[in-house]
């Protein structure tokens, strides 16, 4: 297994800036509203936005 | 709002040796009436939400034919008020040109099922002489791109492929899959401990991680990771609207060929509202009493949940994958690895950077 204790490596990580641009704007690759939940057929997925606020956080 | 419509029952033309429909009825070829088709989308034009999502379904939906599809094509067309969002999850073995022209014209999503590379996927996703299926699945696919569709993938994962994650999220990765979930293998028709495809939480967990990792160090910003980008949201206060992590059934149906509603596919058959022929509309059905009762079933929270940390991330899981807890109260089966790998993704991140 890797090591990833490793604060450069997360802090420079494209892949972790990409995922939070996606969850900050509740939009997909392309801009399309739920883009990307809706090409995977497992059951359940939104609506309109892939992540709402916690309640009470 | 969404319904999972299984228009072939479980019939499918792979015989994946993890399947967990292998003890229904998939030696017998069924497929949904056009009649059927016409009453079902009647039902669901009266859902009370505008947007309905349709999650055509199996076994191999594809096995319906080609008519099957343009008359789903034509009868949306008629109930025009709604806006029908289709998607389809496939095994992309039947996929040619032609099936990847219709969807491209008509505007609908495709997920697929691709366990990894060649030699990982072919481990248990096999065709009937027992051959493996990765070839023709990803000839599919291609077909898919050339028509500007880029699919989904779920990814399932059995006891005889966890040890492989870097080379399963390598292998989707070079097959030009962006968009990955992955599905822990969990036995519907059979619990015993003798199975032989379920995962431990152990296995789980680690598997986790090693995804986390591979998918760090492969350090691109246009691969999108389900389990991964939960946790990520949840680092920011937000909860995944996926039905795996929200703990909500009442916004999801499973619909068979006769018309049969169920909780969802991940139930099995054990729980059935009805028949759409037995409901006046919608939101009959919503007030029924069997499905009530369902409702009110799944959102009982086990005391381990009510003082986890992460409950607003996980919400016990999915409803289908859970196992009566000390109190009898129905906890999620991958408890364990769920919180292991929060701690360690939740301590990684903290340890991380100014951005977060």
């Amino acid at each position: 297994m890797m090591n990833t204790n490793n604060s450069s490596l997360l802090s420079s990580s494209r892949a972790l800036q990409g995922a939070f641009r996606r969850i900050e704007s509740g939009a997909g690759f392309n801009g399309a509203c739920s883009s990307y939940t809706d090409t995977t057929g497992d059951p359940g997925h939104s609506d309109y936005s892939d992540y709402t606020d916690c309640p009470g956080e | 709002m969404g319904f999972q419509i299984k228009i072939v029952g479980d019939f499918c033309n792979l015989r994946c040796t993890y399947c967990r429909n292998r003890d229904f009825d998939r030696d017998e070829k069924v497929v949904m009436s056009v009649e059927t088709l016409e009453k079902l989308l009647i039902f669901l034009d009266s859902v009370p939400q505008k947007r309905v999502r349709i999650n055509w379904h199996g076994g191999e939906p594809l096995l319906a034919g080609k008519d099957f599809f343009s008359h789903i094509v034509r009868l949306e067309k008629k109930h025009s008020n709604k806006s029908w969002l289709n998607v389809v999850q496939t095994n992309a073995t039947l996929i040619d040109d032609v099936w990847a022209e219709f969807f491209s014209r008509n505007g609908f999503h495709l997920g697929v099922n691709i366990d990894g590379n060649e030699r990982v996927h072919n481990i248990g996703r096999r065709n009937t002489a027992g051959r493996g299926s990765y070839k023709k699945a990803m000839r599919g696919v291609e077909a898919l791109r050339r028509h500007g569709i880029d699919p989904g993938v779920i990814c399932t994962i059995t006891k005889k492929t966890v040890r492989y994650a870097s080379e399963i999220f390598t292998g989707l990765v070079s097959s030009g899959f962006k968009n990955i979930a992955f599905n822990a293998f969990y036995n519907t028709a059979s619990e015993s401990d003798e199975d032989e495809y379920g995962l431990s939480d152990r296995d789980w967990y680690i598997f986790l991680r090693e995804i986390f990792e591979t998918w760090l160090h492969a350090n691109d910003e246009t691969i999108r990771v389900r389990e991964m980008d939960a946790i990520l949201a949840w680092t920011r206060g937000k909860s995944s609207n996926d039905c795996s992590f929200r703990g909500k059934c009442s916004q999801w149906f499973a619909i068979d060929h006769t018309g049969n509603i169920y909780p969802c596919e991940r139930i099995g058959k054990r729980i059935c509202f009805g028949r759409i022929s037995s409901f006046k509309d919608y939101n009959d059905l919503a007030g029924s009493r069997s499905f009530l009762e369902w409702k009110n079933s799944t959102n009982l929270l086990p005391e381990k949940c009510v003082a986890c940390t992460f409950l607003s991330l996980c919400h016990n899981g999915c409803s289908g994958h859970r196992q009566a807890d000390n109190q009898r109260v129905p906890l999620y089966t991958y408890c364990e690895s769920r919180l292991d790998f929060y701690n360690f993704v939740h301590n990684q991140i903290e340890k991380g950077g100014e951005w977060i």
